[in-house]
Protein backbone atom coordinates (compact mmCIF):
# COMPACT_ATOMS: atom_id res chain seq x y z
CA UNK A 1 0.00 0.00 0.00
CA UNK A 2 1.54 3.35 -1.02
CA UNK A 3 1.67 6.46 1.18
CA UNK A 4 -1.09 8.22 -0.73
CA UNK A 5 -3.55 5.34 -0.27
CA UNK A 6 -2.59 5.06 3.40
CA UNK A 7 -3.18 8.78 3.90
CA UNK A 8 -6.54 8.53 2.16
CA UNK A 9 -7.64 5.66 4.41
CA UNK A 10 -6.55 7.62 7.51
CA UNK A 11 -8.54 10.64 6.30
CA UNK A 12 -11.67 8.56 5.62
CA UNK A 13 -11.41 7.02 9.11
CA UNK A 14 -10.97 10.54 10.54
CA UNK A 15 -14.15 11.64 8.75
CA UNK A 16 -16.11 8.70 10.19
CA UNK A 17 -14.80 9.34 13.70
CA UNK A 18 -15.42 13.12 13.53
CA UNK A 19 -18.97 12.63 12.23
CA UNK A 20 -19.57 10.32 15.17
CA UNK A 21 -18.06 12.84 17.60
CA UNK A 22 -20.08 15.68 16.05
CA UNK A 23 -23.34 13.74 16.45
CA UNK A 24 -22.36 12.67 19.94
CA UNK A 25 -21.61 16.24 21.06
CA UNK A 26 -24.94 17.47 19.63
CA UNK A 27 -26.76 14.79 21.56
CA UNK A 28 -24.73 15.61 24.68
CA UNK A 29 -25.55 19.30 24.26
CA UNK A 30 -29.27 18.59 24.14
CA UNK A 31 -28.83 16.28 27.11
CA UNK A 32 -26.92 18.91 29.10
CA UNK A 33 -29.68 21.49 28.52
CA UNK A 34 -32.20 19.03 29.91
CA UNK A 35 -30.05 18.72 33.05
CA UNK A 36 -30.27 22.48 33.60
CA UNK A 37 -33.86 22.02 34.67
CA UNK A 38 -37.19 23.73 34.15
CA UNK A 39 -36.19 27.19 35.39
CA UNK A 40 -33.34 27.49 32.94
CA UNK A 41 -35.58 26.31 30.11
CA UNK A 42 -38.15 28.94 30.98
CA UNK A 43 -35.47 31.66 31.14
CA UNK A 44 -34.08 30.65 27.75
CA UNK A 45 -37.56 30.53 26.26
CA UNK A 46 -38.15 34.00 27.64
CA UNK A 47 -34.88 35.34 26.18
CA UNK A 48 -35.50 33.99 22.71
CA UNK A 49 -39.23 34.72 22.70
CA UNK A 50 -38.59 38.07 21.04
CA UNK A 51 -38.04 37.15 17.38
CA UNK A 52 -35.83 40.22 16.78
CA UNK A 53 -33.57 39.14 19.61
CA UNK A 54 -33.46 35.65 18.11
CA UNK A 55 -32.57 37.04 14.71
CA UNK A 56 -29.76 39.15 16.15
CA UNK A 57 -28.45 36.26 18.25
CA UNK A 58 -28.26 34.23 15.03
CA UNK A 59 -26.44 37.00 13.12
CA UNK A 60 -23.96 37.88 15.85
CA UNK A 61 -23.21 34.33 17.02
CA UNK A 62 -22.62 33.11 13.47
CA UNK A 63 -20.47 36.05 12.45
CA UNK A 64 -18.33 35.54 15.55
CA UNK A 65 -17.82 31.81 15.01
CA UNK A 66 -17.93 32.09 11.19
CA UNK A 67 -20.04 28.98 10.79
CA UNK A 68 -23.78 28.78 10.29
CA UNK A 69 -23.56 24.99 10.56
CA UNK A 70 -22.33 25.36 14.13
CA UNK A 71 -25.00 27.90 15.08
CA UNK A 72 -27.84 25.90 13.56
CA UNK A 73 -26.52 22.70 15.13
CA UNK A 74 -26.47 24.40 18.54
CA UNK A 75 -30.03 25.61 17.89
CA UNK A 76 -31.01 22.04 17.06
CA UNK A 77 -29.38 20.94 20.34
CA UNK A 78 -31.30 23.64 22.22
CA UNK A 79 -34.56 22.57 20.60
CA UNK A 80 -33.85 18.92 21.40
CA UNK A 81 -33.10 19.94 24.99
CA UNK A 82 -36.45 21.70 25.17
CA UNK A 83 -34.99 25.11 26.03
CA UNK A 84 -35.89 26.75 22.71
CA UNK A 85 -39.14 26.07 20.92
CA UNK A 86 -39.59 25.81 17.17
CA UNK A 87 -41.12 29.26 16.80
CA UNK A 88 -38.18 30.90 18.57
CA UNK A 89 -35.61 28.80 16.73
CA UNK A 90 -36.60 30.01 13.25
CA UNK A 91 -35.43 33.66 13.65
CA UNK A 92 -32.08 32.45 15.04
CA UNK A 93 -31.69 30.19 12.00
CA UNK A 94 -32.53 33.12 9.69
CA UNK A 95 -29.92 35.25 11.46
CA UNK A 96 -27.34 32.49 11.06
CA UNK A 97 -27.79 32.73 7.30
CA UNK A 98 -26.76 36.39 7.36
CA UNK A 99 -23.93 35.90 9.83
CA UNK A 100 -22.21 33.23 7.77
CA UNK A 101 -21.60 35.60 4.85
CA UNK A 102 -19.08 37.76 6.72
CA UNK A 103 -16.28 35.38 5.72
CA UNK A 104 -16.68 36.14 1.99
CA UNK A 105 -16.48 39.86 2.59
CA UNK A 106 -13.33 39.40 4.66
CA UNK A 107 -11.76 37.26 1.90
CA UNK A 108 -12.48 39.96 -0.69
CA UNK A 109 -10.44 42.45 1.40
CA UNK A 110 -7.34 40.55 0.30
CA UNK A 111 -7.72 42.22 -3.11
CA UNK A 112 -7.91 45.75 -1.78
CA UNK A 113 -4.59 46.78 -3.37
CA UNK A 114 -5.85 46.56 -6.96
CA UNK A 115 -8.91 48.63 -7.74
CA UNK A 116 -10.58 46.68 -10.58
CA UNK A 117 -9.77 43.34 -8.99
CA UNK A 118 -11.09 44.49 -5.60
CA UNK A 119 -14.31 45.73 -7.18
CA UNK A 120 -15.00 42.32 -8.72
CA UNK A 121 -13.97 40.36 -5.61
CA UNK A 122 -15.96 42.61 -3.29
CA UNK A 123 -19.10 42.28 -5.43
CA UNK A 124 -18.70 38.49 -5.36
CA UNK A 125 -18.22 38.60 -1.59
CA UNK A 126 -21.21 40.78 -0.73
CA UNK A 127 -23.71 39.31 -3.21
CA UNK A 128 -24.25 36.45 -0.75
CA UNK A 129 -24.81 38.98 2.05
CA UNK A 130 -27.36 40.92 0.01
CA UNK A 131 -29.19 37.77 -1.04
CA UNK A 132 -29.51 36.61 2.56
CA UNK A 133 -30.38 40.07 3.86
CA UNK A 134 -33.08 40.46 1.17
CA UNK A 135 -34.48 37.01 2.01
CA UNK A 136 -34.66 37.88 5.72
CA UNK A 137 -36.15 41.35 5.11
CA UNK A 138 -38.94 39.74 3.11
CA UNK A 139 -39.48 36.43 4.85
CA UNK A 140 -38.93 37.39 8.48
CA UNK A 141 -42.06 39.64 8.83
CA UNK A 142 -44.09 37.19 6.74
CA UNK A 143 -43.04 34.37 9.02
CA UNK A 144 -43.97 36.40 12.10
CA UNK A 145 -47.41 37.03 10.63
CA UNK A 146 -48.25 33.72 8.95
CA UNK A 147 -45.73 31.14 10.32
CA UNK A 148 -45.60 29.61 6.86
CA UNK A 149 -41.98 28.41 7.18
CA UNK A 150 -42.91 26.70 10.43
CA UNK A 151 -45.95 25.09 8.76
CA UNK A 152 -43.89 23.86 5.81
CA UNK A 153 -41.24 22.50 8.20
CA UNK A 154 -43.89 20.65 10.22
CA UNK A 155 -45.32 19.26 7.00
CA UNK A 156 -41.85 18.13 5.86
CA UNK A 157 -41.20 16.50 9.20
CA UNK A 158 -44.58 14.72 9.17
CA UNK A 159 -43.91 13.45 5.66
CA UNK A 160 -40.43 12.38 6.70
CA UNK A 161 -41.77 10.51 9.69
CA UNK A 162 -44.57 9.13 7.52
CA UNK A 163 -42.14 7.41 5.19
CA UNK A 164 -40.24 6.00 8.18
CA UNK A 165 -37.39 8.50 7.97
CA UNK A 166 -36.88 8.73 11.72
CA UNK A 167 -36.84 4.96 12.07
CA UNK A 168 -34.17 4.80 9.41
CA UNK A 169 -31.89 6.80 11.70
CA UNK A 170 -32.73 4.76 14.81
CA UNK A 171 -29.40 2.91 14.68
CA UNK A 172 -27.78 6.26 15.50
CA UNK A 173 -29.41 6.07 18.92
CA UNK A 174 -27.94 2.63 19.44
CA UNK A 175 -24.41 3.82 18.86
CA UNK A 176 -24.76 7.18 20.65
CA UNK A 177 -26.82 6.35 23.74
CA UNK A 178 -24.33 3.99 25.45
CA UNK A 179 -21.70 6.77 25.36
CA UNK A 180 -24.22 9.30 26.71
CA UNK A 181 -25.00 6.92 29.60
CA UNK A 182 -21.30 6.40 30.22
CA UNK A 183 -20.67 10.19 30.30
CA UNK A 184 -23.64 10.57 32.64
CA UNK A 185 -22.26 8.01 35.07
CA UNK A 186 -18.80 9.62 34.95
CA UNK A 187 -20.19 13.11 35.55
CA UNK A 188 -22.55 12.21 38.35
CA UNK A 189 -20.24 13.44 41.15
CA UNK A 190 -18.84 16.41 39.25
CA UNK A 191 -20.08 19.74 40.68
CA UNK A 192 -22.16 21.78 38.21
CA UNK A 193 -22.11 18.78 35.92
CA UNK A 194 -24.67 20.31 33.54
CA UNK A 195 -22.45 23.37 32.93
CA UNK A 196 -19.33 21.21 32.54
CA UNK A 197 -21.19 18.94 30.14
CA UNK A 198 -22.48 21.89 28.11
CA UNK A 199 -18.99 23.39 27.83
CA UNK A 200 -17.48 20.03 26.87
CA UNK A 201 -20.22 19.49 24.26
CA UNK A 202 -19.77 22.91 22.67
CA UNK A 203 -15.96 22.67 22.59
CA UNK A 204 -16.23 19.10 21.31
CA UNK A 205 -18.69 20.13 18.62
CA UNK A 206 -16.43 22.98 17.43
CA UNK A 207 -13.43 20.67 17.33
CA UNK A 208 -15.29 17.84 15.60
CA UNK A 209 -16.91 20.09 13.00
CA UNK A 210 -13.65 21.99 12.39
CA UNK A 211 -11.68 18.77 11.91
CA UNK A 212 -14.46 17.29 9.79
CA UNK A 213 -14.51 20.28 7.42
CA UNK A 214 -10.70 20.33 7.20
CA UNK A 215 -10.40 16.58 6.54
CA UNK A 216 -13.20 16.42 3.98
CA UNK A 217 -11.77 19.46 2.23
CA UNK A 218 -8.34 17.85 1.96
CA UNK A 219 -9.97 14.64 0.70
CA UNK A 220 -11.97 16.26 -2.06
CA UNK A 221 -9.89 19.34 -2.85
CA UNK A 222 -8.61 17.96 -6.19
CA UNK A 223 -12.18 17.24 -7.25
CA UNK A 224 -13.44 20.64 -6.06
CA UNK A 225 -10.99 22.50 -8.27
CA UNK A 226 -11.98 20.39 -11.26
CA UNK A 227 -15.67 21.07 -10.55
CA UNK A 228 -14.99 24.81 -10.36
CA UNK A 229 -12.92 24.77 -13.53
CA UNK A 230 -15.08 22.57 -15.73
CA UNK A 231 -18.65 22.33 -14.56
CA UNK A 232 -19.58 24.93 -12.01
CA UNK A 233 -20.32 27.95 -14.12
CA UNK A 234 -21.70 26.33 -17.30
CA UNK A 235 -25.28 27.29 -16.45
CA UNK A 236 -27.35 28.40 -13.46
CA UNK A 237 -28.79 24.97 -12.69
CA UNK A 238 -25.37 23.35 -12.66
CA UNK A 239 -23.98 26.19 -10.56
CA UNK A 240 -26.75 25.81 -8.02
CA UNK A 241 -26.52 22.01 -7.96
CA UNK A 242 -22.75 21.94 -7.53
CA UNK A 243 -22.93 24.73 -4.92
CA UNK A 244 -25.41 22.62 -3.00
CA UNK A 245 -23.48 19.36 -3.44
CA UNK A 246 -20.07 20.81 -2.61
CA UNK A 247 -21.38 22.58 0.50
CA UNK A 248 -23.22 19.46 1.64
CA UNK A 249 -20.00 17.45 1.37
CA UNK A 250 -17.68 20.08 2.89
CA UNK A 251 -20.35 21.05 5.49
CA UNK A 252 -19.52 24.74 5.31
CA UNK A 253 -20.97 27.38 3.01
CA UNK A 254 -18.29 29.82 4.20
CA UNK A 255 -15.63 27.53 2.73
CA UNK A 256 -17.33 26.92 -0.61
CA UNK A 257 -18.42 30.51 -1.22
CA UNK A 258 -15.10 32.00 -0.10
CA UNK A 259 -13.28 29.80 -2.61
CA UNK A 260 -14.74 31.63 -5.56
CA UNK A 261 -14.11 35.19 -4.35
CA UNK A 262 -10.46 35.23 -5.53
CA UNK A 263 -11.59 33.75 -8.87
CA UNK A 264 -14.10 36.55 -9.24
CA UNK A 265 -11.35 39.04 -8.34
CA UNK A 266 -9.18 37.62 -11.11
CA UNK A 267 -12.11 38.02 -13.50
CA UNK A 268 -12.42 34.27 -14.14
CA UNK A 269 -16.09 34.21 -13.10
CA UNK A 270 -18.71 36.93 -13.07
CA UNK A 271 -21.05 37.83 -10.24
CA UNK A 272 -24.02 36.62 -12.32
CA UNK A 273 -22.51 33.15 -12.56
CA UNK A 274 -21.59 33.12 -8.89
CA UNK A 275 -25.10 33.98 -7.72
CA UNK A 276 -26.80 30.58 -8.37
CA UNK A 277 -23.81 28.86 -6.81
CA UNK A 278 -24.17 30.84 -3.57
CA UNK A 279 -27.89 30.05 -3.51
CA UNK A 280 -27.06 26.35 -3.85
CA UNK A 281 -24.54 26.70 -1.01
CA UNK A 282 -27.34 28.02 1.21
CA UNK A 283 -29.26 24.77 0.66
CA UNK A 284 -26.18 22.57 1.05
CA UNK A 285 -25.33 24.05 4.43
CA UNK A 286 -28.67 22.91 5.88
CA UNK A 287 -27.41 19.30 5.71
CA UNK A 288 -25.30 19.63 8.86
CA UNK A 289 -28.17 20.71 11.09
CA UNK A 290 -30.40 18.02 9.58
CA UNK A 291 -27.79 15.39 10.39
CA UNK A 292 -27.44 16.81 13.91
CA UNK A 293 -31.22 16.80 14.38
CA UNK A 294 -31.52 13.20 13.25
CA UNK A 295 -28.89 12.24 15.81
CA UNK A 296 -31.02 13.75 18.59
CA UNK A 297 -34.00 11.65 17.50
CA UNK A 298 -36.20 14.57 18.54
CA UNK A 299 -39.00 15.36 16.02
CA UNK A 300 -39.07 19.07 17.00
CA UNK A 301 -35.33 19.34 16.41
CA UNK A 302 -35.77 17.68 13.01
CA UNK A 303 -38.58 20.14 12.25
CA UNK A 304 -36.24 23.04 13.16
CA UNK A 305 -33.66 21.76 10.70
CA UNK A 306 -36.38 21.45 8.05
CA UNK A 307 -37.31 25.07 8.81
CA UNK A 308 -33.74 26.05 7.85
CA UNK A 309 -34.14 24.15 4.58
CA UNK A 310 -37.60 25.63 3.90
CA UNK A 311 -36.38 29.19 4.57
CA UNK A 312 -33.56 28.79 2.06
CA UNK A 313 -35.81 27.21 -0.55
CA UNK A 314 -38.28 30.10 -0.22
CA UNK A 315 -35.38 32.52 -0.52
CA UNK A 316 -34.33 30.93 -3.80
CA UNK A 317 -37.87 30.73 -5.17
CA UNK A 318 -38.32 34.44 -4.58
CA UNK A 319 -34.89 35.85 -5.34
CA UNK A 320 -33.76 33.69 -8.24
CA UNK A 321 -36.33 35.36 -10.52
CA UNK A 322 -35.51 38.69 -8.82
CA UNK A 323 -31.77 38.12 -8.86
CA UNK A 324 -31.17 41.55 -10.32
CA UNK A 325 -31.93 43.01 -6.86
CA UNK A 326 -29.08 41.46 -4.83
CA UNK A 327 -26.75 41.50 -7.85
CA UNK A 328 -27.34 45.21 -8.55
CA UNK A 329 -26.94 46.03 -4.87
CA UNK A 330 -23.63 44.15 -4.76
CA UNK A 331 -22.40 45.82 -7.95
CA UNK A 332 -23.37 49.31 -6.78
CA UNK A 333 -21.75 48.84 -3.37
CA UNK A 334 -18.57 47.36 -4.88
CA UNK A 335 -18.32 50.30 -7.28
CA UNK A 336 -18.77 52.71 -4.37
CA UNK A 337 -16.15 51.07 -2.13
CA UNK A 338 -13.60 50.68 -4.90
CA UNK A 339 -13.56 54.43 -5.64
CA UNK A 340 -11.61 55.42 -2.54
CA UNK A 341 -10.37 54.15 0.79
CA UNK A 342 -12.66 56.68 2.48
CA UNK A 343 -15.69 55.03 0.84
CA UNK A 344 -14.48 51.60 1.87
CA UNK A 345 -14.07 52.69 5.48
CA UNK A 346 -17.54 54.29 5.42
CA UNK A 347 -19.06 51.07 4.09
CA UNK A 348 -17.23 48.88 6.61
CA UNK A 349 -18.42 51.15 9.40
CA UNK A 350 -22.03 50.84 8.23
CA UNK A 351 -21.59 47.10 7.68
CA UNK A 352 -20.29 46.59 11.22
CA UNK A 353 -23.21 48.66 12.55
CA UNK A 354 -25.57 45.96 11.23
CA UNK A 355 -24.02 43.79 13.90
CA UNK A 356 -23.31 46.22 16.72
CA UNK A 357 -26.42 48.38 16.81
CA UNK A 358 -28.76 45.42 17.43
CA UNK A 359 -26.46 44.19 20.20
CA UNK A 360 -26.68 47.61 21.84
CA UNK A 361 -30.45 47.44 21.57
CA UNK A 362 -30.49 44.03 23.25
CA UNK A 363 -28.10 45.12 26.00
CA UNK A 364 -29.64 48.48 26.75
CA UNK A 365 -33.15 47.95 25.39
CA UNK B 1 -24.64 15.32 -15.00
CA UNK B 2 -23.81 11.65 -14.30
CA UNK B 3 -21.28 11.67 -17.09
CA UNK B 4 -19.69 14.71 -15.48
CA UNK B 5 -19.62 13.00 -12.09
CA UNK B 6 -17.99 9.94 -13.66
CA UNK B 7 -15.42 12.12 -15.40
CA UNK B 8 -14.82 13.94 -12.17
CA UNK B 9 -13.99 10.69 -10.42
CA UNK B 10 -11.22 9.91 -12.90
CA UNK B 11 -9.93 13.47 -13.25
CA UNK B 12 -6.48 14.65 -12.21
CA UNK B 13 -5.75 17.87 -10.32
CA UNK B 14 -5.77 21.08 -12.36
CA UNK B 15 -2.04 21.75 -12.08
CA UNK B 16 -1.23 18.37 -13.64
CA UNK B 17 -3.82 19.04 -16.33
CA UNK B 18 -2.15 22.40 -16.99
CA UNK B 19 1.27 20.72 -17.36
CA UNK B 20 -0.23 18.22 -19.81
CA UNK B 21 -1.70 21.09 -21.84
CA UNK B 22 1.72 22.78 -21.88
CA UNK B 23 3.39 19.66 -23.32
CA UNK B 24 0.60 19.43 -25.86
CA UNK B 25 1.05 23.09 -26.81
CA UNK B 26 4.80 22.54 -27.34
CA UNK B 27 3.98 19.58 -29.59
CA UNK B 28 1.55 21.75 -31.56
CA UNK B 29 4.34 24.34 -31.94
CA UNK B 30 6.57 21.56 -33.27
CA UNK B 31 3.94 20.51 -35.83
CA UNK B 32 3.44 24.12 -36.88
CA UNK B 33 7.18 24.55 -37.27
CA UNK B 34 7.40 21.44 -39.48
CA UNK B 35 4.56 22.71 -41.67
CA UNK B 36 5.95 26.24 -41.88
CA UNK B 37 9.45 25.12 -42.88
CA UNK B 38 8.00 22.75 -45.49
CA UNK B 39 5.97 25.64 -46.89
CA UNK B 40 8.97 27.95 -46.96
CA UNK B 41 10.93 25.50 -49.10
CA UNK B 42 8.02 25.04 -51.44
CA UNK B 43 5.68 22.28 -50.18
CA UNK B 44 1.93 22.65 -49.51
CA UNK B 45 2.07 26.44 -49.36
CA UNK B 46 -1.63 26.92 -50.05
CA UNK B 47 -2.98 24.70 -47.31
CA UNK B 48 -0.37 25.46 -44.67
CA UNK B 49 -1.30 29.05 -43.88
CA UNK B 50 -4.85 28.21 -42.87
CA UNK B 51 -3.73 25.21 -40.86
CA UNK B 52 -1.05 27.14 -38.98
CA UNK B 53 -3.35 30.00 -38.10
CA UNK B 54 -5.88 27.47 -36.79
CA UNK B 55 -3.24 25.75 -34.65
CA UNK B 56 -2.02 29.10 -33.36
CA UNK B 57 -5.53 29.89 -32.20
CA UNK B 58 -5.57 26.54 -30.40
CA UNK B 59 -2.35 27.44 -28.59
CA UNK B 60 -3.86 30.77 -27.55
CA UNK B 61 -6.83 28.86 -26.16
CA UNK B 62 -4.49 26.53 -24.29
CA UNK B 63 -2.73 29.56 -22.82
CA UNK B 64 -6.00 30.90 -21.42
CA UNK B 65 -7.02 27.43 -20.19
CA UNK B 66 -3.69 26.97 -18.43
CA UNK B 67 -3.92 30.35 -16.71
CA UNK B 68 -7.48 29.58 -15.59
CA UNK B 69 -6.45 26.16 -14.27
CA UNK B 70 -3.43 27.59 -12.46
CA UNK B 71 -5.38 30.34 -10.71
CA UNK B 72 -8.22 27.98 -9.78
CA UNK B 73 -5.73 25.46 -8.42
CA UNK B 74 -3.89 28.08 -6.37
CA UNK B 75 -7.16 29.54 -5.07
CA UNK B 76 -8.50 26.19 -3.94
CA UNK B 77 -5.33 24.43 -2.81
CA UNK B 78 -3.40 27.34 -1.32
CA UNK B 79 0.21 28.27 -1.83
CA UNK B 80 1.86 24.85 -1.82
CA UNK B 81 2.09 24.80 -5.61
CA UNK B 82 2.68 28.52 -6.04
CA UNK B 83 6.13 28.16 -7.65
CA UNK B 84 4.91 25.50 -10.09
CA UNK B 85 1.92 27.68 -10.99
CA UNK B 86 4.10 30.72 -11.66
CA UNK B 87 6.54 28.65 -13.75
CA UNK B 88 3.65 27.29 -15.83
CA UNK B 89 2.25 30.77 -16.44
CA UNK B 90 5.70 31.93 -17.59
CA UNK B 91 6.46 28.92 -19.79
CA UNK B 92 3.17 29.06 -21.66
CA UNK B 93 3.90 32.65 -22.71
CA UNK B 94 7.09 31.43 -24.41
CA UNK B 95 5.16 28.60 -26.07
CA UNK B 96 2.63 31.10 -27.38
CA UNK B 97 5.35 33.46 -28.67
CA UNK B 98 6.89 30.60 -30.65
CA UNK B 99 3.53 30.20 -32.40
CA UNK B 100 3.64 33.89 -33.34
CA UNK B 101 7.13 33.59 -34.90
CA UNK B 102 6.03 30.52 -36.83
CA UNK B 103 3.19 32.60 -38.25
CA UNK B 104 5.80 35.16 -39.29
CA UNK B 105 7.61 32.40 -41.21
CA UNK B 106 4.39 31.61 -43.05
CA UNK B 107 4.05 35.31 -43.88
CA UNK B 108 7.48 35.10 -45.49
CA UNK B 109 6.25 32.34 -47.81
CA UNK B 110 3.45 34.68 -48.86
CA UNK B 111 5.74 37.64 -49.42
CA UNK B 112 8.42 35.65 -51.27
CA UNK B 113 6.78 32.85 -53.24
CA UNK B 114 9.85 32.29 -55.44
CA UNK B 115 12.56 29.81 -54.59
CA UNK B 116 15.19 31.17 -52.20
CA UNK B 117 18.66 31.43 -53.73
CA UNK B 118 22.10 30.95 -52.14
CA UNK B 119 23.04 27.33 -51.56
CA UNK B 120 25.48 27.73 -48.63
CA UNK B 121 23.19 29.93 -46.60
CA UNK B 122 20.21 27.70 -47.42
CA UNK B 123 22.11 24.66 -46.18
CA UNK B 124 22.89 26.44 -42.93
CA UNK B 125 19.24 27.40 -42.50
CA UNK B 126 18.15 23.80 -42.99
CA UNK B 127 20.79 22.65 -40.52
CA UNK B 128 19.42 25.06 -37.90
CA UNK B 129 15.87 23.94 -38.65
CA UNK B 130 16.87 20.33 -37.95
CA UNK B 131 18.47 21.33 -34.63
CA UNK B 132 15.37 23.25 -33.60
CA UNK B 133 13.10 20.34 -34.58
CA UNK B 134 15.17 18.08 -32.31
CA UNK B 135 14.89 20.67 -29.57
CA UNK B 136 11.08 20.69 -29.92
CA UNK B 137 11.03 16.92 -29.52
CA UNK B 138 13.27 16.89 -26.47
CA UNK B 139 11.76 19.90 -24.62
CA UNK B 140 8.55 18.29 -23.24
CA UNK B 141 10.46 15.15 -22.20
CA UNK B 142 13.09 17.27 -20.50
CA UNK B 143 10.53 19.35 -18.57
CA UNK B 144 8.52 16.28 -17.58
CA UNK B 145 11.57 14.40 -16.31
CA UNK B 146 13.09 17.53 -14.75
CA UNK B 147 16.51 16.21 -15.81
CA UNK B 148 18.89 19.13 -15.25
CA UNK B 149 21.79 17.54 -17.15
CA UNK B 150 19.73 17.15 -20.32
CA UNK B 151 18.40 20.68 -19.84
CA UNK B 152 21.92 22.12 -19.50
CA UNK B 153 23.04 20.32 -22.68
CA UNK B 154 20.01 21.65 -24.54
CA UNK B 155 20.64 25.12 -23.11
CA UNK B 156 24.22 25.10 -24.48
CA UNK B 157 22.92 23.90 -27.85
CA UNK B 158 20.43 26.76 -28.08
CA UNK B 159 23.19 29.24 -27.23
CA UNK B 160 25.22 27.87 -30.14
CA UNK B 161 22.24 28.10 -32.51
CA UNK B 162 21.72 31.72 -31.46
CA UNK B 163 25.36 32.57 -32.15
CA UNK B 164 25.18 30.90 -35.58
CA UNK B 165 22.07 32.88 -36.50
CA UNK B 166 23.77 36.16 -35.50
CA UNK B 167 26.88 35.25 -37.49
CA UNK B 168 24.90 34.51 -40.66
CA UNK B 169 22.74 37.63 -40.35
CA UNK B 170 25.91 39.69 -40.12
CA UNK B 171 27.42 37.88 -43.14
CA UNK B 172 24.31 38.43 -45.23
CA UNK B 173 23.96 42.10 -44.38
CA UNK B 174 27.61 43.11 -44.48
CA UNK B 175 29.23 40.81 -47.06
CA UNK B 176 26.56 39.05 -49.14
CA UNK B 177 29.24 36.59 -50.36
CA UNK B 178 26.83 34.64 -52.55
CA UNK B 179 25.72 37.88 -54.27
CA UNK B 180 22.03 37.31 -53.65
CA UNK B 181 19.33 39.72 -54.76
CA UNK B 182 17.93 42.13 -52.16
CA UNK B 183 14.68 40.23 -51.79
CA UNK B 184 16.43 36.93 -51.02
CA UNK B 185 18.74 38.64 -48.52
CA UNK B 186 15.76 40.20 -46.78
CA UNK B 187 13.93 36.88 -46.59
CA UNK B 188 16.98 35.04 -45.31
CA UNK B 189 17.83 37.69 -42.71
CA UNK B 190 14.26 37.66 -41.44
CA UNK B 191 14.19 33.86 -41.42
CA UNK B 192 17.46 33.68 -39.45
CA UNK B 193 15.98 36.23 -37.07
CA UNK B 194 12.77 34.22 -36.60
CA UNK B 195 14.72 31.02 -36.06
CA UNK B 196 16.84 32.84 -33.48
CA UNK B 197 13.73 34.03 -31.64
CA UNK B 198 12.05 30.60 -31.72
CA UNK B 199 15.29 29.10 -30.45
CA UNK B 200 15.50 31.74 -27.69
CA UNK B 201 11.97 31.01 -26.50
CA UNK B 202 12.77 27.30 -26.46
CA UNK B 203 15.81 28.18 -24.35
CA UNK B 204 13.58 30.08 -21.92
CA UNK B 205 11.29 27.04 -21.66
CA UNK B 206 14.23 24.73 -21.00
CA UNK B 207 15.75 27.13 -18.47
CA UNK B 208 12.69 26.57 -16.26
CA UNK B 209 14.12 23.11 -15.52
CA UNK B 210 17.51 24.45 -14.46
CA UNK B 211 16.74 27.83 -12.94
CA UNK B 212 14.71 29.01 -9.99
CA UNK B 213 11.60 31.04 -10.85
CA UNK B 214 13.30 34.44 -10.75
CA UNK B 215 15.97 33.32 -13.25
CA UNK B 216 13.74 31.67 -15.87
CA UNK B 217 14.93 32.92 -19.26
CA UNK B 218 18.32 33.96 -17.88
CA UNK B 219 21.73 32.33 -17.90
CA UNK B 220 22.04 29.53 -15.34
CA UNK B 221 24.41 30.30 -12.47
CA UNK B 222 27.92 28.95 -13.02
CA UNK B 223 27.95 26.38 -10.22
CA UNK B 224 25.27 24.40 -12.13
CA UNK B 225 27.90 23.04 -14.51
Amino acid sequence: MNTETRQKIIKILTVIVTIYLFLLTIKLLGHSFKLFGKEFAEAMLQTTSNPFTGLIIGIVATSLIQSSSTTTSIVVGLVAGGVVNLENAIPIIMGANIGTTVTNTLVSMGHVGRKAEFKRAFAAGVVHDFFNICAVILLFPLELKFHFIQKVAVFLNDSFEGIGGMKMFNPLKAILNPVIHLVDSLMINVPYNEIVLMIISIIGMFAALGLLIKTIRSLVVDKIEVIINKYLFKNDLLGMTWGMGMTFIVQSSSVTTSLIVPLAGAGIVSIRKIFPYTMGANIGTTGTALLAALATGNPVAVTASFAHLAFNIFGILIFYPLKFIPITMAEKVSTYVSISKKNLITFLFLYSMIYFVPILFIVFG
Amino acid sequence: MWKEIRNLWTSDNLLNEAWDLTYEAINIDAEMFDDATDALWGDNRKTVQKLIFKKDKLINKYERDIRRKVITHLTVQGNDSLAAGLVLSTVIVDVERIGDYIKNIVDLTEMHPDEIQGKNTKDKLREIEVSIKKMFKKAPECIESGDEDIALDMYSETKEIGRTCDKYIQKLVMKNEEELDTSSVAVMVLYFRYLKRINAHLRNIISSVINPYDRIGFKPKKNKK
